[in-house]
């Protein structure tokens, strides 16, 4: 097997923190993961004297590379170096398109500074950020067979896909003096050699690119010694102290996008406050049910908001005692004031929303394909096409006579207003009633529609993991409630009065300052979640707990990998067997799972499919951890530095406190059992 | 309903049933939004504004403004009862029919 990577950096670009080439940790990297090629890929640039001094220096294949910005994603474009002048050259004007870190070329550009693209390796970012988009796979896609992924489950997931590319799993490093630890991201190829065409031919073959060069196929490296795990469930014993939690450390500080669930974290320690956080992140979890249920309300609400009935009664108040005072005045009425124009009634310019929404539903019936049949049965297209055409005339008509009625309105408010200034009368007010009309009506039914809306209603229903969640519509019943939502310090008191009267309150909630008028529909109905357990009953602190990790667990689909610290240290064996083991099974189908545990309910009945087992050492030089692996079936697990343990006297110790104490208890349970 | 009419040379309103009529010059704004209730939740008829038929000038204006302003608005009572029938139709719908169970 061959051991490459071919993405890493040597020169630090604008497109990368500032940093520091040292070809001492090149060196020590390339020996310490025993590559057995390397490219050289910086950012939209080729550093021919650099890249000749690596080369001089390593004594495996060094490849020429660069990785190019395009179409807003990154690829690897990796060449043989035999004519490495002209590589630079072409290099040279990638970093002239590319002057920026937000700059990218297309792939036209590309092919016409690389003419002859069958002459590298491609290699987009497929499973990683920032990806190539797909359409720019598709134009290159004869030149491209292998596609990066940045996590040994995606890995894995691309290789089962026929559909994929095939994957490479490279570090991505920067060879700088300040590396931490040496990247445990490589990947192996089952080719001859590692010159170019035969690391070209390998990576168009799913089937000859692995993560380890184990027979399976399946483990991947984890640590920069070879320590592997397996693309599935691995298990992690070790007496107390051993460096379990240590190791599960060192793995969650090696990988990017994991999902740890460390020991009692899920457990709660105060009953009221963890019950609270827990109804918190509930809400949180299911505010999709919350959203939707408001949904309409919410519309209905911020309508609403601008609707004040005290202003139109205003208005007609005025309208009236104007009306009043100038009839009375109507013995001293001056030529200006008895011109008709000077008392004249606007006419009421209303909208046509209500046509506007009969064509466009018209139009819908016509242009239906889906329901044409149906639709046909009832009414001819034809007829339809007859009736959207006297819609539309009717609608011009009337159009029409509206922009008529505005001119005219124009006009006699002008001519008004120059009469009012020549007498002394009274000017009568005006008043649109339609809307004042239309308002009281809106009020009515938004009452009607907050009524109905906080009636005592169970919204939703879902069973999750043998949990029932439960959204339920309720009205507020404090003032404490409500600021609870609002999330604020700001006193309800006064708004919590009028909740009743959902217009009135509206109005009060508009008093209070510091509240967004967008979530003034937040106020009007109480959506509460409760979990139910298998008998119908609110969960209990433990069950709260339960819930959590199956939730947990069921997450960690979104993550690259999942690391549980010793479940049991939280719950008991019936649940961890019944509910637990089957979860993480599943999940360990779809990536690599590592669980640390003493107990034999999760340990052994799981069936892991990798175990390890940690040991502390302790030595003149200090404490040392050693980690032991392999698979359950195998008699023996093994250390990076070959030091070998049993793996039956590791299960038993670990996971049945010793063969002896093992045996007791079966003989203790045949007792009882006769 | 009738809300308006003329007789004995005077304008009246009414907003009441049995009828209690007043003369036109009596409206105020708290009977005006009263005649504007009946006008949406019934039909209402008026007698037509005729200034020959009402003596008192004052109440010849107020009469006509009133009438008018009801006039307008009875022409567009058809879309009056449309627009606000669809008025926050969706929601009444989905609130009304919930789909979870009542409790």
């Amino acid at each position: 097997m061959i051991k490459i990577d071919f993405h890493m950096h040597t020169v630090a670009t604008p497109s990368d923190a500032h940093f520091e080439f040292s070809l001492d940790t090149l060196k020590k990297y390339v020996s310490s993961a025993e590559l057995d090629a390397i490219a050289i890929t910086n950012h939209n640039m080729f550093d021919l004297e650099q890249y000749k001094l690596i080369k001089e220096e390593l004594d495996i294949s060094v490849y020429p590379g660069i990785e190019i910005d395009i179409d807003n994603g990154h690829i690897l474009l990796i060449s043989d170096g035999t004519n490495l002048t002209d590589f630079s050259v072409k290099c040279k004007t990638v970093t002239q398109n590319n002057p920026t870190e937000t700059d990218y070329i297309n792939v036209d550009t590309l092919r016409e500074i690389f003419p002859i693209l069958s002459q590298y390796i491609l290699i987009p970012h497929y499973d990683k950020h920032p990806p190539v988009p797909q359409e720019t796979i598709d134009k290159l896609a004869e030149h491209i067979t292998a596609g990066e992924v940045q996590s040994p489950k995606k890995f894995m997931y691309c290789k089962k896909d026929g559909a994929k590319l095939v994957p490479v799993y490279f570090s991505d490093s920067r060879m700088t003096t300040k590396l931490r630890s040496m990247p445990v991201r490589q990947t192996y190829l089952n080719c001859g050699s590692a010159g170019f065409s035969s690391l070209k031919n390998a990576l168009s073959d799913k089937n000859k690119v692995a993560l380890s060069s184990d027979e399976t196929g399946s483990l991947f490296e984890v640590f920069e010694d070879g320590q592997k795990l397996i693309s599935g469930l691995n298990v992690v014993l070790g007496e107390r102290s051993s460096g379990k939690s240590f190791t599960l450390d060192r793995i969650s500080n090696e990988f990017e996008n994991i999902r740890y669930i460390k020991q009692f974290s899920l457990i709660e320690r105060d009953g009221k406050d963890d019950e609270r956080r827990f109804n918190k992140l509930l809400s949180d979890k299911h505010s999709l049910v919350t959203r939707e249920y408001l949904g309409e309300l919410q519309s209905v609400v911020n309508d609403l908001v601008d609707v004040d009935v005290d202003v139109d009664e205003r208005s007609v108040g005025d309208y009236v005692e104007s009306l009043l005072k100038y009839a009375k005045e109507s013995e001293r009425h001056d030529t200006f004031s008895k011109a008709k124009l000077f008392s004249e009634e606007k006419y009421s310019i209303s909208s046509q929303k209500g046509l506007q929404d009969l064509i466009a539903s018209t139009e819908n019936l016509i242009e239906n394909i889906e329901f044409r049949g149906i639709i046909e049965k009832h009414v001819t297209i034809d007829s339809l096409k007859k009736l959207i055409m006297e819609l539309m005339i009717d609608y011009s008509s009337r159009d029409l006579d509206r922009l008529k009625k505005i001119w005219v309105n124009e006009l006699a408010s002008d001519v008004k207003q120059k009469l009012r200034t020549r007498t002394a009368s009274t000017i009568v007010e005006d008043v649109d009633l339609y809307n004042i009309a239309l308002n009281k009506s809106k009020v009515r039914r938004f009452e009607s529609v907050v009524e109905d809306a906080r009636k005592n209603n169970v919204i939703q229903r879902k069973n999750i993991q043998g949990f029932e969640v439960v959204a339920k519509a309720k009205p507020f019943e404090s003032a404490g409630a409500l600021k609870k939502t609002s999330k604020t310090n700001k006193a309800f008191s006064d708004a919590f009065s009028r909740y009743e009267e959902p217009y009135h309150f509206l109005q009060e909630l508009k008093q209070i300052d510091g509240i967004e008028e967008a979530d003034y529909y937040k106020y009007f109905v109480e959506i509460e979640y409760k979990i139910l357990n298998k008998d119908g009953y609110e969960v209990s602190g433990g069950e709260r707990s339960e819930f959590n990790l199956l939730q947990e667990i069921k997450d960690a689909q979104k993550y690259d990998m999942l690391l549980i610290d010793e479940p049991e240290s939280s719950f008991d064996n019936l649940f961890l067997k019944s509910e637990v083991n089957q979860l993480i099974k599943d999940i360990a189908k779809t990536m690599p799972v590592v669980i640390v545990t003493h107990n034999s309910t999760v340990g052994a009945s799981i069936k892991p499919d990798y175990l390890i087992y940690t040991k502390k050492q302790v030595s003149p030089n200090g404490v040392q951890y050693i980690v032991y692996s392999g698979f359950p079936s195998s008699k023996e697990l093994t250390s990076t530095d070959g030091s070998s343990i049993n793996t039956l006297d590791v299960t038993l110790g670990c996971l049945e406190a010793g063969e002896v104490a093992y045996n007791e208890r079966r003989s203790g349970y045949e007792n009882l059992k006769n | 309903m009738k809300i308006l009419k003329i007789e004995n040379n005077n304008g009246y309103f009414c907003c009441e049933e049995p009828p209690n009529w007043k003369e036109i010059d009596q409206i105020d704004k708290d009977t005006l939004m009263q005649l504007l209730d009946i006008f949406i939740e019934k039909d209402v008829v008026m007698d037509a504004f005729d200034e020959t038929l009402i003596q008192n000038q004052a109440q010849q204006i107020i009469y006509k403004s009133v009438y008018e302003k009801f006039c307008a608005l009875t022409e567009n009572k058809n879309k009056f009862v449309d627009e606000s029938e669809r008025t926050y139709l969706s929601a009444i719908q989905k609130y009304q029919s919930s789909d979870g169970t009542s409790e």
